[in-house]
Formats: C-alpha cells, structure tokens, sequence
C-alpha cells in the first residue's frame, strides 16, 4: 500500500534542456537511486507552481516527488517500498 | 494496444473526435507505477476510511466493480485489487497535458470533462479516413508521451462523435456518419442515447419506445405532447443530427453551478460535526466562486443516509453572493429544517443560479459590512498567495482529522502529517 508522506528530502537533480531531473535520493539515511522518470505534473498552490514526479526506484520502488521551487526544496510525498508480490 | 477500427460508410463533412480516457484515474496509477501494471487497481479516497470507488482499472473490472461503488463492497468483490487513493490535482494536471497534445492536431479542442475531450478538425480533413488518421496519430502520441490509451470515436458532430467513443474500448476507434450511427444504435435500448437517462427512458419505454429506432420512428406530436420542446430534438438525435456547437478550449464555459460534497468517514448525527462540515464545504464554494468569479442565488443542501436514500432541498436567497457565511447560514437553515435526525454518510452545499459578477451586498452601506468586506478580500489575497491552507474557518478546524476524502473537492489542499502519526484533512 502508498505511504503518505511529507518528508524533506535531498535530491541530487540534473537539469536538462530547460527541465528538472531528480537522479536519487536520500531517505531514511539511503540513497535511492531512480531508475525512471514515470511521470510528470505540476500543481499551483497560491503563487506557487510545485512541480510533481511518480519515480521508480532501483529495486522497483514507486514514489512520488514533489519541487517547489520558490524554496528550492524536495519533498517526498508518497512511497511504495513493499516488492511487488 | 493496437486500435481497432470500426467504420461505417463515408462522409464529405466537418469530423468531430471525442477522445476518452479508457479507465482515466486507474491508467494513471498504473502507468507512473510499474508494480501496479496488469493488476487490479481501485481508486478511491483514503483506503483507510469510508469511500465509493472512484475508479477502476480493466482488470478489476471484470470483478463487478464500478466507479460510486461502496469501497466496503468493492473489497468484497475484490479482494486482492490495489486501493490507491486517488490525487485530483494530478489527475488534472495530465489532462491539462492532454489537452496541450490535442492541440498540436487542432485549435478546436472542448473539454468535455477531466478525461475526455472533443476535437473539431479543420476544414482540410472532411472524410471519416482522413479523420481516422489523425484520431490514430492521437491515439498513438498519447500512448508514447503518457504510457495511457484512449478510446475514440469520429463523426460528424458531437452527439454521433460521443456515442461512437464508447462503441469500442479500451483502445477502440469507431468512426461513424449519420447512416452508420442508426446501423449501429437503433437496436440499442434507448437509454444508451446520449442524454437519456433511467427516469426520461422509463417514461419512453411507457409510450413504448423501447429502442433508439423506436425513438427515431416515433410520431413527432405525441413525443412533443411528452417531452416538450426537446421531444423532437430526442427524435433527431436518435438519427444521429445534432447541432450542438464545439465551443473550443480557449473560449471561457460558464459554469452553471458551483458545489462540493463529502462522504463521511462514519454515518453522522452529531449537529454540531455536521455544521463543522457544512462550514467547511460553504468556505470551499464560495472561496472557488470567488476565484472564478461567480456570485449565485440558489443554496442547495444534499444530504444522504445510511439507505443511500438522497435529499436535496434548495433556497433562493434575494440576491447573488459569494460569501460563505452566507452560504454556510442558509445550508444550516436547510439542515435544521429538512434533516430527521437520521445518520448521514454525505453532505454537499451547491451554489446554482450563477452569473459572472461581483459580490455587491447592496447592504455594504453600513461600516460592518464594508469592514468584513475588507477582510474577506485581505484572506482571499492571503489564500491566492500562500495556498488555500493558509486560512481556514475555525468552525471547521474542530473536526478536520475526522473528515473524510473530498474527491476534487479542495481547490489546492496540503496535506500535513502530525508528529503524533495523526493527518490532517485537506483543509481548504
């Protein structure tokens, strides 16, 4: 079952041709490592456009990221860590 | 998935596409994460409380799920499906870059609602190929940029354009002109037209119009002594006419109503819980009116019981607003006049008579009401540049942790976790 979450995270991120790429990060004191990108969406909250990624992890994880970029911050807000049975 | 095509004879005129999302909200989930493809996937409000379905995938389908489904029956069906709860903003978001995609085919492009969208092509593309070729070039972009599938029908206007989108799904092209619309519907049972629903087709079927063809060889004055002046529209319709105009993406639709709803996460006869929730419902539709600009007259108040038996009582008020307190003392009054003290599983306020326009209150004369005219501004100013959680009415805080899921009910919710492990509400 996803996780709700609303944890701070560190990203490592690659910006590329004018957009942003979350690479891994840490969480939990690991380093999750992405394998993909599965989707992208933004979402205005006041003035602000937050800019949301669903990602796959290395070992199959599902999470969603979300960016603000007002704060420069990254914020994890929803996990699926349990391996697909 | 490769689209499979349906055509029924060829056409000279303007072509019309409804694109249609196949199973939007589960696609979705299942597309942005990989463990959930080729499973049984349910959307709904948080899995942890009391909800309906709000979606579900092909492959839960078969179990005998449907969207507005109990989630407590939907469980028993299946079991074994993944409960995701949905994310409206998300949802929207894509649509929002489906609709960007359509628009690279065409400028005239109508959103008909979150996953499905009309397309008027342009005077170039008159025959049902050349249309078919750009509802698969669609079909193929929207596969390769959002991993999704989308069902699409073609014709000549909306109606025969709607109709045939659902001929074929998932994944199902069905290009249609008038004549290949009664070859495939006049067999069908006439609630299967476009805009007929259980209570118009019981009426039909009481002066024996059982079929689409039926409807379309019935005598024009009985069905105008029945129906009125939309009996020989019905007739119409059943031969595929319609004149309905695409009104494009760009070109702002006025709202007719404004309103929000919640399931209860138990069945309620706390007074004093279910005011809380009506504050709270009233702030969000007056707050959205607001933002869109909107004033209305007519309140409406929706109740629902454990019977799932539905109550909707409404009142004018005498003239247009958009203030919640307003809105929230004529829902209440509605509440204390009409609810019988039995246990309630939704409440929803609805603001409907709705024009463009300000919030007059012709009786801003009087230094109270201008100072909390002033105020309402001050917050909404607050709200549009800090997020709806910013300011929340009191009232309605009380039982925020208690409230259920409001599916696109919040206008942009944060959602917060406690350090007790508890969550908070969207609190818009």
């Amino acid at each position: 079952m996803f996780e709700t979450l609303s944890d701070p995270i560190d990203v490592l991120t690659a910006f590329v041709e004018g957009r942003i790429r979350p690479l891994r990060f840490r969480w939990h004191g690991r380093v999750v490592r992405l394998k993909a990108i599965t989707g992208e969406w933004t979402r205005r909250e006041g003035q602000t456009v937050l800019r949301h990624y669903s990602v796959e992890g290395s070992r199959g994880e599902s999470f969603e990221l979300s960016y603000d970029p007002r704060s420069a911050r990254w914020t994890l807000t929803r996990a699926w860590t349990t391996p697909p049975s | 998935m490769i689209p499979r095509v349906e055509v029924a004879r060829a056409s000279a005129t303007r072509q019309i596409l409804l694109i249609d999302m196949d199973a939007f909200f589960a696609s979705v989930e299942q597309a942005q994460h990989p463990h959930l493809r080729g499973r049984p996937v349910i959307v709904c409000g948080d899995p942890e409380r009391r909800g309906v379905v709000t979606a579900a995938s092909y492959e839960a389908r078969p179990s005998g799920v449907h969207a507005g489904m109990p989630l407590q029956e939907a469980r028993r069906l299946c079991p074994t499906a993944h409960y995701v709860e949905g994310n409206p903003q998300k949802y929207v978001g894509i649509s929002l870059q489906l609709l960007d995609l359509y628009l690279e085919f065409t400028p005239d492009v109508e959103p008909f609602s979150v996953d499905e969208a009309f397309a008027g092509l342009g005077p170039e593309t008159t025959t049902l190929a050349d249309a078919i070729e750009v509802a698969r070039r669609i079909q193929s972009e929207i596969r390769s940029r959002f991993d999704l599938s989308a069902s699409i029908g073609v014709g000549p206007n909306k109606l025969v354009a709607k109709m045939a989108s659902g001929v074929q799904k998932p994944a199902g092209l069905t290009a249609l002109d008038e004549q290949g619309f009664c070859d495939t519907f006049w067999r069908a049972e006439v609630q299967s037209m476009w805009g007929v629903g259980p209570r118009l087709a019981e009426r039909m079927r009481s002066l024996g119009i059982v079929t689409v063809g039926d409807l379309a060889h019935a005598p024009e004055g009985p069905l105008r002594a029945a129906f009125g002046i939309i009996g020989p529209q019905l007739r119409a319709a059943a031969h595929g006419r319609d004149e309905t105009p695409l009104i494009p993406y760009h070109r702002a639709i006025d709202a007719k109503s404004v309103g929000h709803e919640v399931t209860l996460p138990e069945d309620c006869e706390d007074e004093a819980r279910l005011e809380g929730m009506l504050l709270r419902l009233s702030d969000q539709v007056a707050r959205r009116m607001r933002s869109e600009g909107y004033v209305g007259r007519t309140i409406a108040l929706k109740l629902r019981d454990r019977r799932f038996r539905t109550l909707i009582r409404q009142r004018a008020l005498p003239r247009h607003t958009a203030d919640a307190t307003l809105i929230f003392e004529t829902a209440r009054r509605l509440l204390k006049s009409n609810w019988k003290r039995d246990p309630l599983r939704l409440l929803g306020v609805s603001v409907s008579e709705i024009e463009r326009g300000e919030d007059s209150r012709q009786g801003a004369l009087f230094g109270s009401d201008q100072r909390s005219l002033r105020l309402r501004s001050a917050l909404d100013r607050l709200r549009d540049r800090l997020g709806e959680a910013s300011v929340v009415p009191l009232g309605s805080l009380r039982y925020r942790r208690e409230l259920g899921h409001v599916p696109f009910g919040a206008v942009s919710p944060s959602r917060d976790r406690r350090p007790d492990g508890s969550r908070d509400e969207d609190p818009a």
